[in-house]
């Protein structure tokens, strides 16, 4: 897979000694969906910001397609479409929105863009984008973006807003929009909302990634199910009471592969970090 | 730093910024429209142009007064120098086309008007700036130069850029007065008046005996605008949000 993203030892704050990226490293591949994870106030919005060229690293390096994103080359722009969490605000109609923006992007494809919002239930391109409610927004939003067909697609909160059915509809739009050639970055809080849609997981803790794993090698590395709270089995990593009853998150020393629960696994490296660290460190196990 | 300049990018631009403003473009002419019907006498155009290019300038990069919007701005796929000749290319030459086609709507309404209602045959002015032709180009230089200013403006200050470029200038301009009263006290000695606030732009430092000075004053009439610009671009380029 090729590489989009390079980022070395990387180094950002807002703030003077209140770093908030710190050595912070990281490679992103094309072909792959990211669900980009953490705590409020990790630093999520600002690494997209970062590889946006929106704010500039303090130090080390990123690299994004062979372009330095501080530069904002317009050949790396046309190729990135960012979605922040809270929309620009025009009062263009769909129609002229498209007729204004489609064009700085060379791969823009008119007819996805009718499906997708076809798709969305947004019956009208000739809608005021000001008249629409926010879910509705973003759903014109989500369809240009992905419309661009950018190489690289950075969503931050993409889910914010949407209602339940239009969640469902999302993760069936950014999966049908998917190529080899693409990298999505999702950035969110509501991790339920990524079910099945990422093939991979990274987790920002304390500033840093401390998880960065495919969906494929983590169902081989873990368990995700339901026990009892009187097991005491050494597999088991974590454990959260829930209404259905004890959901475990344990070492997958059978080869069975179950759903990852994305929830369950963030819990559970929030508490056990170093134990899910090297688990995923031995490469043989 | 990339500094590619491509027509085209700077054309959709254009057309983003009409589709966008479309509605308030009508309105904002119209008003001027109208402003110059009621004020269609001579010396008024230039006076109604820098009080109304302040506000329409200094609104140039409002975007980045609103985090989303400023995001939306920075990622459109054009140029630093691109964005800023779009910029350039709206608050002067299409703001000074727009004003005297305004002003000439409203100079013919307004005099059409008023000899009506007077019963008055008087003739239908068209000078917009009162003045001998070099003084007319000299005006000119100086209308780009305080867009420019009032452009630098709005990319400086995200928040209240009018009020704070209005702000600014004055402060700027006491500053210089002083500085320029203490330097002319030493050099000239105590028996130098000021009676101009800024030599560089004033006749009466053109017409010092000193040819040094005549030949500054058009020089730096002329640059300040392109420094303006150029400030503008590194601004941009190094704007976060």
């Amino acid at each position: 897979m090729t590489k989009l993203i390079t980022i070395k030892d990387l180094n950002f704050q807002y703030a003077k000694n209140a770093p908030l990226l710190s050595n912070f490293s990281l490679d992103l591949e094309a072909g792959h969906i990211y669900g980009l994870l953490g705590k409020n106030g990790e630093g999520k919005s600002t690494l997209l910001k970062l590889i946006s060229g929106l704010v500039f690293a303090q130090g080390g390096s990123i690299d994004v397609m062979g372009f330095k994103p501080q530069l904002r080359h317009p050949s790396m722009l046309q190729d990135i479409y960012f979605l922040p969490e809270d929309l620009y605000q025009t009062s263009l109609s769909i129609e002229k929105y498209e007729q204004a923006y489609a064009p700085y992007y060379p791969h823009f494809n008119a007819n996805q863009f009718n499906q997708l919002l076809t798709e969305f239930e947004i019956d009208s391109k000739k809608a005021s984008l000001s008249k629409l409610s926010h879910g509705q927004k973003k759903k014109v939003m989500i369809a240009f973006g992905l419309a661009t067909n950018t190489k690289l697609l950075l969503l931050d909160e993409p889910t914010n807003g949407l209602d339940i059915p239009s969640k469902a509809q999302f993760r069936r739009m950014v999966a049908s929009a998917m190529n080899r050639e693409r990298c999505l970055i999702i950035s969110t809080h509501q991790v339920r909302d990524l079910d099945g849609l990422i093939d991979n997981i990274t987790i920002m803790d304390h500033h840093k990634i401390s998880f960065n794993e495919t969906v494929e090698d983590i169902k081989k590395k873990l368990t995700f199910k339901l026990g009892n709270r009187t097991d005491t089995d050494e597999s088991i990593i974590y454990t959260e009471e829930t209404i259905q009853g004890f959901c475990q998150v344990k070492k997958n020393l059978t080869g069975e592969e179950t759903k990852v629960d994305i929830e369950l696994l963030f819990n559970a490296l929030m508490t056990n970090k170093i134990r899910i660290q090297a688990l995923f460190s031995k490469h043989d196990n | 730093m990339n500094q590619s300049i491509n027509p085209n990018k700077i054309l959709l631009q254009l057309k983003q910024y009409f589709l966008e403003n479309q509605e308030k473009e009508i309105m904002y002419w119209g008003i001027m429209t109208l402003i110059f019907t009621l004020m269609h006498q001579d010396g008024t155009f230039l006076f109604i142009l820098s009080i109304s290019g302040l506000i329409f300038s200094a609104r140039q990069f409002k975007a980045f007064g609103h985090t989303p919007s400023g995001i939306h701005y920075l990622m459109i796929p054009a140029t630093q120098t691109e964005k800023i000749i779009t910029a350039v290319l709206l608050n002067t030459v299409y703001y000074f086309t727009m004003s005297v086609v305004a002003y000439g709507i409203g100079n013919l309404l307004g005099s059409t008007l008023f000899n009506n209602m007077m019963s008055t045959q008087a003739e239908i002015s068209w000078s917009l700036f009162t003045g001998e032709r070099h003084q007319i180009w000299s005006v000119l230089i100086s209308f780009v130069s305080t867009q420019a200013i009032y452009m630098l403006g709005s990319l400086i200050f995200t928040k209240h850029p009018v009020r704070k470029t209005i702000l600014t200038i004055i402060a700027v301009m006491v500053s210089l007065y002083i500085i320029e009263y203490f330097v002319f006290q030493l050099v000239f000695g105590n028996e130098t008046k000021l009676t101009n606030l800024l030599p560089f732009f004033s006749e009466k430092f053109a017409d010092a005996d000193d040819s040094f000075f005549k030949v500054l004053t058009p020089i730096m009439e002329s640059a300040l605008a392109v420094v303006l610009w150029i400030v503008s671009y590194f601004r941009l380029a190094e704007k976060e949000v």
